[in-house]
């Protein structure tokens, strides 16, 4: 619980974000980053019709194909003069669409998209989420396609608890299985299809993989979330996880399953950090494209920017891979560009429900914004050019300062500092590249 | 401005030495704090910052306040501006961040020398650099005769002993207060290839004796890993001046790095750590630079500059393919293994020979060449792109 003051103890300004504000807290982090733990407050509507352009081109056009169905994509920010394009929300729709998705295996996102009804429950999908993290040492994409599976697994599912729960069920009506042997029925399912792989060159007696089976087809998601991210070693995960993903997406086959997309985040970290990459992108080639049941049924869309796509473009080309290149309109159906912010209702609808969630309860603020005025968030969303992350950051920056100065009304007076910054100051950055020494 | 020491020579002799102080800092980012001053000549050192931030893209709290401070004092010191006092904190910093530099006449001068010609601009920051700082001096008239020959430690496997191949084991020993003196005195002569001299011997096996001295807690209380990158670093620091102290170059390593930055700043040397001869850093020169008196710059010479080496290119580039292949024994050889054979070789830039390669990356009727792309990246250096591509191995053949 946070801190209050006595009334006239000397700090009573501490107290506007309560008394004149009417919320609970700072609702804006200083480093608004996304943290799947943590995520926050997530508002779909700031991507504006870019949403629906997520849903279509990762989604809806693989669906409407029957065999083919695999994406090779990517999610960028190309926004101009930010060659590092973050803060633009990338990883938080990845992450919190895929949990949506999952919730109900698509059958709301569908249905909003205008999917007849007998084709949703005919066709029912899953989307995962993964990050590269140097600290923690996911550092290949066997690696972190592992994180993506345990993702999906723990995902909530409405219906059974867990995304794990709802596939084990719907293997068992499949199947027929008998009650108090389900376990035992999955497992002869999964092996049987896992044998009909001719190209899949798993060793299923495996120590790792074998027991990555069993906690699979039993009921307890926990243990099974707890093998796969503590006990599988990261030798093996870098050797050999993507014979894990191979087998968790039999096991999504199985289930009726016939998409999934992985979303991998921090691409740049792999391109950074981990080494033989030329090795590691053939391996993904090779996983990815040319091993079954992956092929055809699994998408995987790739967090992307200016700075990321320098760093992997040449290992990717040389596996002949699929560009990822936002400059070329052949790529256009395989990749989405975030803007951004990119009008004032966009700005609007974000701020608005970080300050609607930090309401003190049953207590009703001047307006929806309050403290804020439209036009102290249009000129924030403008002086930090569309950035969501670095509007809100300089949100809760004045909201702070209005509570240490004890500042009742945000005003103009107060907001102006915040709207130039050094990073303005580009009139001192001479000449940019021209003050090279130039070759002799 | 130097101060004096007293400092012992090989035959145990004393002489005075004179001391000084190598900026920590791109002479690009003093080129842009001068030409800042070009349309304000009143500006703090707070406007440094900033300008170095905005650069950069970063912009947090006092972020590059040190960088601010330096490039001040160094511009201070050539002449070029007026100002001071400087903060020796991050504290103080916050006291002085606002007092004024004002450019001065020589400033003015260098401003418009840049703005006619940027090359002339940088020779003449030189020559004011040159004049100004002892240790520069020294190190020129060094590498003018000769190229040098740095044995950094790099690696506690391969340039100490094989048994400190695990972290673990050099904490351990430093926690003991041992550490295996005779190995890496070993390891060093093996590098430099010749015998250590008994003053040499003796101040490095002194001067580590002292570092594990003062390490032996840190030893016990930090994570292995991290103690032994800083262990290395402070060793880098007790061998490298013994080596160079009958040179002249008795400075510390953090000053020889700056060095060797300096002159590639201005393209009058080159460091290169790939050349498969050396086990180590090798500075050689790329350009002339007389000096009558020792204390001021007659005249620079570029003779191996892009010109000169893009004559008869791809055919020194076969010959530098022979001596690397000889040496490696591979017939694809590491492209920035290469690159410096080539550039020891014909005394040129790493930067013209990317160039160059980029160009002529086609081959010509006599020449063909063979790239693979790159797997591995370089440990030290930059990596070499051909054709918006890295590459990662050359062969070079005769048509």
């Amino acid at each position: 619980m946070s801190i209050r003051f006595r009334d006239g103890s000397g700090t009573k300004g501490v107290n506007l974000m309560t008394d004149e504000f009417k919320l609970r807290e700072n609702p804006f982090r200083q480093a608004e980053m996304y943290n799947v733990d943590r995520p926050g407050t997530y508002v779909r509507e700031m991507y504006g019709d870019q949403l629906t352009e997520f849903y279509k081109k990762f989604f809806l056009l693989p669906l409407t194909k029957d065999t083919n169905r695999q994406v090779i994509g990517a999610v960028w920010s190309t926004h101009t003069g930010d060659a590092w394009g973050k803060g633009f929300g990338k990883s938080m729709l990845m992450a919190e669409e895929s949990r949506r998705i999952n919730q109900d295996l698509g059958a709301a996102v569908l249905a909003r998209m205008g999917v007849v009804k007998d084709d949703i429950s005919e066709n029912p999908i899953l989307a995962g989420y993964c990050t590269f993290d140097q600290s923690k040492e996911v550092k290949t994409f066997a690696a972190a396609l592992l994180d993506a599976l345990v993702f999906v697994l723990e995902s909530p599912n409405t219906q059974f608890g867990t995304v794990h729960a709802a596939l084990r069920e719907r293997i068992c009506q499949k199947h027929d299985a008998q009650e108090g042997f389900e376990s035992q029925c999955i497992q002869e399912a999964l092996q049987k299809q896992l044998r009909r792989y001719r190209g899949l060159n798993v060793k299923l007696t495996h120590r790792d993989v074998l027991e990555f089976i069993n906690h699979l087809c039993h009921d307890d998601t926990e243990t099974l979330a707890d093998f796969v991210r503590h006990q599988i070693g990261p030798r093996i995960k870098a050797t050999q996880g993507f014979n894990f993903v191979h087998i968790f997406n039999t096991f999504v086959y199985i289930a009726g399953i016939g998409y999934i997309a992985y979303f991998v985040d921090q691409i740049e970290n792999f391109a950074k950090w981990a080494r033989n990459q030329d090795r590691e992108i053939k391996v993904l080639r090779e996983s990815m494209c040319q091993t079954s049941p992956t092929a055809e049924m699994a998408s995987f869309i790739f967090q992307m920017h200016i700075r990321a796509q320098d760093a992997i473009e040449d290992w990717w080309n040389s596996e002949h891979l699929p560009s990822l290149d936002f400059a070329k309109p052949s790529n256009a159906t395989r990749l989405i560009d975030l803007k951004g912010l990119t009008t004032k209702n966009e700005a609007i609808a974000l701020v608005g429900r970080y300050l609607h969630e930090y309401r003190i309860d049953h207590v009703k603020p001047k307006n929806s914004l309050h403290p804020f005025t439209a036009e102290t968030i249009e000129a924030v969303r403008k002086a930090r050019n569309g950035n969501p992350r670095k509007t809100l950051e300089t949100l809760g920056d004045i909201l702070d300062k209005a509570v240490l100065e004890d500042t009742k009304k945000i005003d103009d007076e107060l907001v102006a500092p915040f709207l130039t910054d050094v990073s303005d100051n580009r009139e001192d950055t001479a000449d940019g590249d021209q003050l090279d020494n130039p070759e002799r | 401005m130097g101060t004096n020491s007293i400092i012992q020579n090989d035959d145990g002799r004393s002489r005075q030495a004179q001391t000084d102080s190598i900026p920590r800092i791109a002479v690009r980012d003093l080129f842009a704090a001068l030409l800042g001053f070009e349309n304000k000549p009143r500006r703090t050192l707070e406007d440094l910052r900033r300008q170095f931030c905005a650069d950069r893209g970063k912009y947090r709290g006092d972020f590059l306040w040190s960088a601010a401070r330096d490039n001040a004092v160094e511009l201070q010191r050539l002449g070029l501006v007026e100002g001071g006092p400087f903060p020796k904190d991050s504290r103080a910093y916050q006291t002085l961040r606002d007092s004024p530099l004002v450019i001065a006449a020589r400033g003015k001068e260098l401003i418009r020398t840049f703005r006619g010609d940027r090359a002339v601009g940088y020779d003449s920051l030189f020559k004011a650099m040159y004049s100004s700082h002892p240790y520069l001096r020294s190190f020129v008239r060094l590498i003018m005769e000769r190229p040098i020959f740095v044995p950094v430690i790099s690696s506690l496997k391969e340039h100490i002993t094989p048994k400190y191949a695990s972290a673990n084991t050099l904490a351990n020993d430093v926690s003991k207060g041992t550490f295996d003196s005779p190995a890496l005195l070993q390891s060093v002569e093996r590098r430099i290839s010749r015998a250590l001299t008994n003053v040499e011997q003796n101040e490095i096996t002194a001067g580590s004796t002292e570092l594990v001295r003062q390490t032996s807690m840190n030893a016990c209380t930090d994570e292995p890993r991290e103690f032994a990158k800083k262990f290395i670093l402070k060793l880098n620091d007790v061998v490298v001046p013994a080596i160079f102290r009958s040179d002249r170059l008795d400075f510390d390593f953090r000053t020889h790095r700056m060095l060797w930055s300096l002159g590639e700043a201005f393209r009058l040397w080159a460091a290169v750590r790939s050349h498969p001869h050396f086990d180590g850093w090798i500075i050689f020169r790329t350009a002339l630079v007389r000096s009558k008196n020792g204390i001021s710059v007659d005249e620079l010479i570029f003779e191996s500059g892009i010109q000169r080496t893009e004559e008869r290119f791809l055919e020194k580039l076969y010959a530098a393919y022979g001596k690397t292949e000889a040496l490696v024994r591979k017939s694809h050889v590491p492209a920035w293994e290469l690159r410096s054979v080539f550039c020891y070789e014909n005394h040129c830039q790493p930067s013209v020979f990317n160039r160059l390669f980029d160009t002529y990356r086609n081959g010509d009727e006599q020449f063909e060449l063979h790239m693979e792309i790159q797997g591995q990246k370089p440990k030290h250096e930059e990596v070499l792109r051909a054709g918006n591509r890295n590459v990662g191995s050359v062969r070079v053949v005769k048509r």
